[in-house]
């Protein structure tokens, strides 16, 4: 079936009773490859059409997801919805949909087709991977290989036309291990296939797990700490996440009603930009048919924007930002503009303290105050006078966002591209260095 | 209605392809969402994921693939397309433990349909909570509440190419809350909830209401009166929403056989637990942790698995010592076992791996009050906010949300965020009372990649922890 002309139709039968509708379809083909213990584990192979509906009368509004099947259906589906919307209640805070621009950002090439047609290639780079991480250094290797193509169709009562766009995305997660304990980890995503770098991803995990067999013993307390672009990515995830404005109203931010003031290190400024070629989803427009564009969420450590859908924009009495879904806003891709210290100078400014290469699992105690921990893992190293003594077993970090972001005091030029398990959004960062991280060390150790 | 021909067609394509293993799975969820936030509709919404899944094995190497799509000649290409993905691998090691053939089906009936109740009664409900909640405000001030009720329907048809054939139509309703409470620079952010395998009839039995306002009004106290702890050794009694996040992160998963043999090394982790632990003493004989899918109504119920194997508690401590592991019929297979019934799929799109359904300390002997006469410093941890757990499931951490200070065998002021890091092990080793009062609570449990939260039940009674470190946050 062509989407297009289900995307347009879906439409029309959604203005026969709403005042607004949109209906947004995504089709997506991927494929995985895992791997564990030196081999694959499973490939993995995904074809999916999935359909938003929503619709909009008298200020109440109702959203239906369905995946491909739902539409032989689909006239029972609306009937129902019909009746719900009829005897739901309004919002208490109601936007229209927004009008749609005369034109959108054009992002450029963003489709690598044998993401789509050869899962075989995925295999291989899985191999690369591990034979390079065993070479250097690791006895077992887990990790994932994962190739996305997406198709999105897009249709809103206040648009004339279907807006339509495609992407891929592929990236790899590779974790070494010598020990029990003693891992590295390295992940990388790209839009196209040869944008990925087996080998050096399998060499880094490797050699850091290598690295962690040699072992220090230091007390819990606080550090300065160099935070590679893997553990920088989970911090910076939280900022993304924080500046959400659905976050922000939930009481799940550390932002609240922080706006236009100085929250971070002047030195740091972070983006949401989709139009980055590293972006895992480089779209054109939001869920709301808005174009996406550069936002800067800190600039020089003045907190300068939530992210908007329309209610959460009406709410704030701010302009639409481009980062609609229909229930909340969310930031596309991370960006922290580069400093100019190369990682070695940034270690070198450690008299005693930490290099952080990955930060799990966070969890907030209170996420107003913005209270956290998270488990360290894959090499956390000590060092002296700006030279690693060895790798630190069992300490857990255990700090405040609006603090650490206060305690910034360099930033790298040793930009990376992140994503994997552990982040829900990518983020393209160099690394930093935190005065003052908290550590903290479990009982029974 | 699922076209269950499907299926067949799916396992005959696979098999005549050369896969010496296949199943096919059917999936339907229908899942029903209400949001209201600071008492007005934030969304409201329906969604339908439907499709189906073939799994083969095709010489010793395991491929997946899903469609939505349910026409025949698309799921003979899903076939091709899963058989495929095992090839581009080369050859595997991979077995299935055996499992006699049945063909059987069964169902949770909803006494009250969720479908017919109107939707202005459940938006009403949610804002009785609401108005109950926002009625404890005070000077303690409630800024805001976040309220979801989701109900979701799952249908699904199995069958295997070693012959067995489950059929199965679950429902489960869950209602949740996220409240922000402050009064002067403290502030308190909570998320709690009700749930099961019930249809609207849970509302009847959990009593939400009472739920939020006792859970809401408790915290208007410890905000109002926390002191902060002095770091140093307490006996702790974990209450049951807290003692079945230990029994759920601290036992279950390193007890999930697949990250035992590394599966989930760069995802969830793998765990301390080795395959040569079983049958040691790790625990006091108080010590029972049970993982079972059979609980009537819970949250994780199941009675066969996604692999069609007939699904049994699972004792995996038994009085202190590690009694058995969570297996699929991969990971069972390596050990020359039977598999357990552990594989879960969270949906028609996903492989179905080793998880936990309803894990909780078996209740003991103890009241309430005798766990506590005999503690002359300790720690009642009655809810946590912050938690985690490292990779291996070997170093935990819990920070209290609603505590108590324990003197002399009695119940004192309420504690801030009292913080409680300690190893599993030494966890474990430490436990020796465990009291008679069982509940449970619904969680979604997470693993594997592409991300799967599976519907799971934690809790268990008041355990008792002797002697441990705690300290008040950094």
């Amino acid at each position: 079936m062509d989407l297009s002309i289900l995307t347009e139709d879906l439409l029309r039968r959604i203005m026969g009773f709403a005042d607004d509708g949109a209906v947004l379809i995504h089709r997506v083909v991927s494929h995985q490859i895992r791997f564990s213990g030196n081999k694959i584990d499973i490939g993995k192979t995904w074809r999916e059409t999935s359909i938003s509906l929503m619709m909009d009368k008298d200020k109440k509004v109702n959203i239906l997801n369905l995946s491909y099947p739902g539409v032989k259906n689909i006239d029972e589906v609306l009937e129902a919805a019909k009746k719900t919307l009829e005897k739901s209640q309004p919002r208490p805070i109601y936007a229209e949909l927004p009008d749609p621009p005369p034109s959108y950002p054009s992002i450029g090439d963003k489709v690598d087709k044998r993401i789509l047609d050869r899962p075989d290639l995925l295999a291989d780079v899985a191999k690369v991977s591990i034979d390079e991480a065993l070479v250097s250094g690791a006895r077992r290797v887990s990790g994932a290989v994962r190739g996305n193509y997406v198709e999105i169709y897009l249709a809103t009562s206040k648009a004339n036309t279907v807006l339509s766009d495609s992407y891929t995305n592929v990236y790899l997660d590779v974790r070494a291990f010598v020990d029990g304990e003693d891992s590295g980890h390295a992940s990388q995503l790209a839009r196209n296939i040869d944008g990925l770098d087996p080998e050096r991803l399998g060499r880094e995990a490797g050699e850091t797990a290598k690295l962690s067999t040699k072992t220090v013993s230091v007390d819990p307390g606080r550090y300065d700490t160099v935070a590679t672009p893997n553990a920088a990515a989970a911090l910076v995830n939280l900022v993304g996440n924080s500046a959400s404005g659905f976050y922000v109203l939930m009481g799940r931010s550390f932002f609240r009603d922080r706006l236009g003031d100085d929250v971070a290190y002047e030195g740091l400024t972070i983006n949401d930009n989709p139009h980055s070629p590293l972006s895992r989803i480089p779209r054109s427009f939001d869920d709301e048919a808005m174009p996406t564009r550069k936002n800067t969420i800190i600039k020089e450590g003045r907190l300068t924007t939530y992210l908007h859908n329309r209610f959460t924009a009406k709410v704030f009495d701010a302009d639409l930002t481009g980062n609609a879904g229909w229930i909340m806003p969310s930031a596309w891709h991370l960006e922290v503009s580069p400093g100019d210290m190369s990682r070695d100078e940034l270690v070198e400014e450690l008299d005693h303290g930490f290099i952080l290469n990955n930060v799990t699992y966070i969890r907030f105690q209170n996420h107003i105050k913005g209270d956290f921990s998270g488990v360290i893992r894959d090499g956390l190293f000590y060092v002296e006078n700006g030279e690693i003594k060895g790798a630190v077993k069992g300490l857990r970090f255990s700090d405040n966002m609006p603090r650490i972001l206060n305690n910034i005091v360099g930033i790298g030029k040793d930009v990376e591209n992140i994503f994997h398990w552990w982040i829900r959004l990518d983020v393209t960062t160099p690394s930093l260095l935190i005065k003052d991280c908290g550590y903290t060390k479990a009982f029974g150790l | 209605m699922l076209s269950e021909d499907l299926v067949f067609k799916a396992l005959d394509k696979a098999l005549s392809l050369g896969a010496g293993y296949a199943e096919a799975r059917l999936q339907s969820d229908k899942e029903y969402t209400i949001i209201l936030r600071n008492g007005g509709l934030e969304a409201y919404g329906l969604g339908v994921n439907e499709g189906l899944a073939v799994r083969v094995v095709v010489d010793g190497s395991m491929g997946f693939a899903t469609t939505d799509v349910l026409e025949s000649n698309e799921v003979l290409e899903t076939a091709d397309q899963a058989v495929k993905l095992a090839r581009v691998q080369g050859e595997g090691g991979i077995e299935m433990a055996e499992v006699p053939s049945y063909s059987v089906s069964y169902s949770v009936i909803q006494k009250k349909k969720f479908e017919d109740i109107s939707m202005e009664e459940k938006v009403a409900y949610l804002e009785d909570i609401d108005r109950e909640i926002r009625s404890l405000s005070n000077d303690v001030k409630i800024p805001s509440r976040t309220l979801i009720m989701s109900f979701r329907l799952t249908e699904k048809y199995l069958a295997t190419s070693d012959g067995i054939i489950v059929r199965s139509i679950v429902p489960r309703l869950i209602l949740m809350g996220y409240i922000v409470l402050s009064y002067g620079d403290r502030s308190i952010t909570r998320f709690t909830g009700v749930g099961g395998s019930m249809g609207w009839e849970g509302i009847d039995t959990w009593d939400p209401i009472k739920w939020f306002r006792d859970n809401t009004r408790d915290l208007t106290n410890v905000i109002k009166n926390a002191k902060p702890v002095e770091p140093g050794y307490y006996d702790i009694i974990l209450g049951p929403e807290t003692a079945g996040l230990a029994a759920h992160e601290g036992c279950g998963h390193p007890f999930e056989l697949d990250r035992i043999m590394g599966r989930e090394g760069a995802q969830a982790g793998e765990s301390f637990m080795k395959i040569e632990m079983l049958g040691d003493k790790i625990s006091s004989e108080e010590v029972t942790v049970i993982d079972d899918p059979t609980l009537p109504n819970s949250y994780g119920f199941y009675l066969y698995d996604d692999e069609g194997v007939k699904a049994r508690p699972r004792k995996l401590i038994d009085r202190g010592v590690v009694n058995e592991f969570l297996m699929n019929r991969e990971t069972a297979a390596i050990l020359g076992l039977e598999s357990n019934a552990a594989a879960r799929a969270a949906a028609y799109n996903r492989e179905p791996i080793v998880r936990m359904a309803n894990t909780y300390f078996a209740a003991g002997s103890y009241s309430f009050e005798e766990l506590i006469e005999d503690v002359e410093r300790g720690i009642y941890l009655k809810s946590f906010g912050e938690w985690n757990i490292d990779d291996r499931r070997f170093n935990m951490r819990f920070i209290g949300q609603e505590a108590y200070l324990i003197e002399k065998g009695e119940l004192k002021h309420p504690l801030l965020n009292p913080v409680f890091e300690i190893t599993t092990p030494k966890f474990y080793a430490s436990i020796d009372a465990v009291d008679k009062n069982l509940e449970f609570g619904p969680a979604t449990c997470g693993k594997s990649d592409p991300h799967q939260g599976v519907p799971v039940y934690v809790g268990g009674p008041n355990i008792r922890v002797r002697k441990v470190y705690v300290s008040p946050p950094v």
